[in-house]
């Protein structure tokens, strides 16, 4: 982050008399936007950088986790510590894909080559070996637990997408049951509306953010979104709120003689 | 001899009436009858039976087949049926002999169809029966057609007869 | 680089941000618009009613239902007397309320406004002044107001229609002009010959028309000011089928003095004749397009009576009707994205009045009560049609809008009403 504000800062100073014309004068509000944006970024992924910094508080986390994870998994990883006592450092600093990769490989190796030496291994805790094997145990259940973290959010994602398709189905039986077009509707006339619900599901405001040329359709479109006047939304919260609490209908009388 | 006079009057007199009566119906049975027709007509100028018509008789068959001055067609339809060659070919022969005579074929549509349309195929109804006098002979300066398309019906009514009614070329002689 | 990176980032975020649910709806029920035009506050003796006519204006337009004056629960004659609740439980969406005051001269004033029962608002107001017998003008005028309020449409109550109207034996032809509902006929001329094809003039001010004659079919003008009428053509054989151009300087028409009925443009001026059409089939009732560089008209060239589209500069001739036995005398509506003509389904049925959308290739019937149907003409919106019809063996006047449901009988007196054409805007 550091050079990042050194280098902004250079901007700023070099930048300040430069013609509007010239791209780079628009560094410095770009700068400043992404600055914004990596704020939010950061704040949404906590996760992400906690996993950097979490290698020094380990044991505090895995612990809590151990509980929940298969215990017999650690054995198997345990077999490699041996062979690469730098390489979680070397492992922390990649993205996660590529660290769990590195982890399931060398488990198939070294296990050949490490049978013939469990006298030596076992009985001889040196200090370094054991926090190697701590991190690497705590680390390969950290992705572990990322690999599952991610099965749970793609499931969701489809359980929300089945919802928001449900709703939308259900919102667009609703309107055509009570859309009732004028007849100088033409057919390839499209009006699009941007509707304001509240999580009760109640329509709160109607605009025309696209008008089809024809005011009475327009109206008539209004009209159908008022008559229905509730929408069914869904229970998620969080759902309602990205998708549901203002949307867009698009509505094109495409039955229509003319 | 009176036998054969009968008979020769009642063979014209039956081509008469076949001729009168094929206008009132459809394309079908006009096809049949007018190949009835045919057989009828045949009869009379090459059968032995009427050696003995007297020239009497001869004009006031030609004087029937003049008296009728309808053709009538087929719907939608302009050319000449079959049945009216005859009525035709002795106005045509007229023709030939007066020279002097004129004549007007006036093309006539029923209602149905558009006022416009029917106009122009009144004009086509008017049209064949004046080719085909030329062909038979006449000449074009003795005739002149005008065509009234669906205005000037015989007979009011929205039914099939009076509709074939309607469809007729009239000659009119001036 | 880092700056790159972080750019796509943000503009990937800005893009992630846009995606809004959308939700499309593609079917509703097509519905005319509920009105009520309350019975205007009245101090006179006036004889036209003025909301009468555009209660009927507006409901023959097709795109509106008008409450009857007896199922109102009001009768509100000031804006403090609305009560816009109880309009709302009887479903209106517009409300209409006037009067027609006395003034001195012999003069009327009628003022009156248009609300929004929804919004509880005023949408329009207007005062107008005229004579008794004007009354029916401003009736007209008010229709033409509210309709293009709520359409955004251009009215055309205000326009006129002539017509042919005949005895049963044809013995006898008067050439009318009347309002566009059929009220204050005039006749502009009489005659003992069959007059059909009337057509207007762009400016409203002549009409051509056909005479047919012993000796045929003639082409006339004729001066709806002065009365004065002009022969335009007398060729031999058929003259007729006459369609002014956009610009009223030239006119189409049918002539078969070459052999057999054509196409033929006449500069009324300068009376120079030009060929369009050149083929031994029929070619009938052109109908010039707005652009004036092609005509519409029919042809018998496939076999049967169909439309087809010709250009005045290439002569590049275009088929246009694939649908059915019969297609003829094609008129131009909806701004020229539709046909509206004569069709017959398949040889034997009935001749009804059909549109054809242009632009999808839909043929749709729009009259099913009558079987004989002829002569559409279209109003100046594009929005109605009048056609002629026979109806308990009289032929009649009706019309139906493009759209295809309202349909209304033009009420006449005696004998048979054919020919209609509608007349122009008159500014």
């Amino acid at each position: 982050m550091d050079w990042l504000l050194k280098h902004l800062k250079q901007q700023v100073s070099s930048m300040q008399f430069l013609p509007v014309s010239d791209p780079r004068s628009f560094s410095l509000p770009v700068i400043a936007a992404t600055l914004i944006v990596v704020a939010i970024l950061v704040s949404v992924s906590v996760n992400w950088i906690q996993s950097e910094v979490s290698i020094v508080k380990v044991p505090k986390h895995i612990s809590a986790k151990i509980i929940h994870i298969d215990k017999p998994k650690p054995k198997t990883v345990k077999k490699p510590v041996k062979k690469k006592p730098s390489k979680p450092v070397v492992k922390a600093k990649k993205p996660k894909p590529k660290v769990i990769d590195k982890v399931k490989k060398p488990a198939a190796k070294p296990k050949l080559k490490d049978k013939p030496k469990p006298i030596k291994q076992a009985p001889l805790p040196l200090p370094g070996a054991d926090l190697s094997q701590a991190l690497e145990e705590e680390e390969a259940l950290m992705n572990l637990n990322e690999l599952l973290n991610e099965e749970v959010q793609a499931r969701q994602a489809e359980k929300d997408q089945a919802a928001i398709a449900s709703h939308a189905s259900q919102i667009k039986a609703l309107i055509q049951s009570v859309w009732r077009f004028p007849p100088s509707a033409q057919h390839d006339q499209v009006v699009l509306l941007r509707i304001f619900m509240v999580p009760t599901g109640e329509v709160t405001e109607v605009q025309v953010v696209e008008s089809s040329g024809n005011g009475a359709l327009d109206r008539s479109a209004e009209q159908a979104v008022w008559k229905v006047g509730r929408f069914p939304v869904p229970q998620d919260s969080v759902l309602f709120e990205e998708q549901f609490r203002k949307f867009l209908i698009k509505l094109k009388p495409e039955n229509a003689r003319l | 001899m009176e036998l054969n006079k009968l008979f020769a009057v009642s063979l014209l007199s039956l081509a008469i009436v076949g001729c009168a009566s094929s206008g009132g119906t459809t394309d079908e049975a006009a096809t049949t009858e007018a190949a009835v027709e045919e057989s009828q007509t045949q009869g009379v100028p090459g059968s032995p039976d009427l050696d003995v018509v007297t020239e009497e008789q001869a004009e006031m068959a030609v004087n029937s087949l003049l008296e009728q001055t309808i053709v009538y067609f087929g719907y939608d339809r302009s050319e000449i049926r079959p049945e009216f060659k005859d009525v035709l070919n002795a106005h045509a022969e007229y023709l030939v002999a007066n020279p002097m005579a004129r004549i007007v074929l006036e093309g006539h549509c029923d209602e149905r169809g558009t006022v416009e349309y029917n106009l122009a195929l009144g004009e086509r109804r008017a049209n064949t029966v004046k080719r085909y006098l030329i062909v038979q002979g006449a000449s074009p300066s003795q005739m002149e057609s005008v065509s009234f398309g669906e205005e000037r019906p015989s007979m009011i009514g929205s039914d099939d007869s009076t509709w074939s009614k309607n469809r007729r070329t009239e000659i009119k002689y001036q | 680089m880092m700056k790159r990176y972080l750019s796509i980032l943000l503009m990937s975020l800005c893009v992630s941000a846009q995606a809004e649910l959308t939700i499309e709806i593609t079917q509703g029920i097509a519905s005319s618009i509920p009105i009520s035009v309350v019975p205007f506050k009245f101090e006179g003796t006036a004889k036209d009613s003025v909301d009468e006519i555009v209660r009927t204006d507006l409901e023959r337009s097709g795109h509106f239902s008008l409450l009857e004056p007896d199922d109102m629960l009001s009768q509100p004659q000031s804006e403090d007397d609305i009560y816009f609740t109880d309009w709302r439980l009887l479903k209106q969406e517009y409300v209409v309320i006037g009067t027609i005051s006395a003034l001195p001269n012999q003069q009327y004033q009628v003022r009156y406004q248009l609300f929004d029962v929804f919004n509880e608002k005023e949408l329009l107001t207007q005062s107008l002044k005229g004579t008794a017998s004007q009354l029916r003008d401003i009736a007209h005028r008010v229709s033409d107001a509210i309709y293009e309020q709520l359409t955004g449409i251009r009215g055309a109550f205000s326009t006129k229609i002539a017509y042919v109207t005949t005895n049963s034996k044809r013995t006898k032809f008067n050439l009318s002009i009347a309002d566009s509902d059929g009220a204050r006929e005039k006749v502009v001329l009489t005659s003992k010959y069959s007059i059909f094809s009337p057509t207007w003039s762009p400016d409203g001010k002549r009409l051509a028309y056909v005479m047919l004659e012993d000796s045929g079919s003639k082409v006339y003008v004729q001066d709806l000011v002065t009365g004065k009428k002009q022969l335009v053509s007398a060729n031999k054989g058929i003259n007729s089928a006459p369609s002014f151009s956009p610009d009223g300087k030239k006119l189409a028409l049918v002539l078969s003095k070459d052999g057999n009925p054509e196409i033929y443009i006449i500069n009324l001026a300068t009376r120079h004749w030009t060929r369009v059409t050149n083929h031994y089939a029929i070619d009938t009732e052109p109908n010039w397009m707005p652009d004036g560089e092609h005509i519409i008209f029919t042809s018998g060239r496939s076999g049967n009576p169909q439309i087809y589209r010709v250009s005045l500069s290439s002569g590049y001739v275009e088929r246009l009707t694939f649908e059915g036995s019969y297609n003829a005398r094609a008129r131009l509506a909806q701004d020229g994205r539709f046909l509206v003509l004569v069709h017959q389904a398949k040889k034997g049925a009935p001749f009804h009045i059909a549109s054809l959308d242009l632009v999808r290739g839909l043929l749709q019937t729009l009259t099913s009560d009558t079987e004989l149907d002829e002569s559409p003409s279209v109003s100046p919106n594009g929005v109605m049609v009048m056609y002629a019809a026979k109806y308990n063996k009289r032929s009649i006047l009706a019309a139906v809008s493009v759209a295809g449901d309202v349909k209304f009988l033009v009420p006449s007196k005696n004998g048979d009403v054919r020919e209609p054409a509608w007349g122009p805007y008159l500014d």
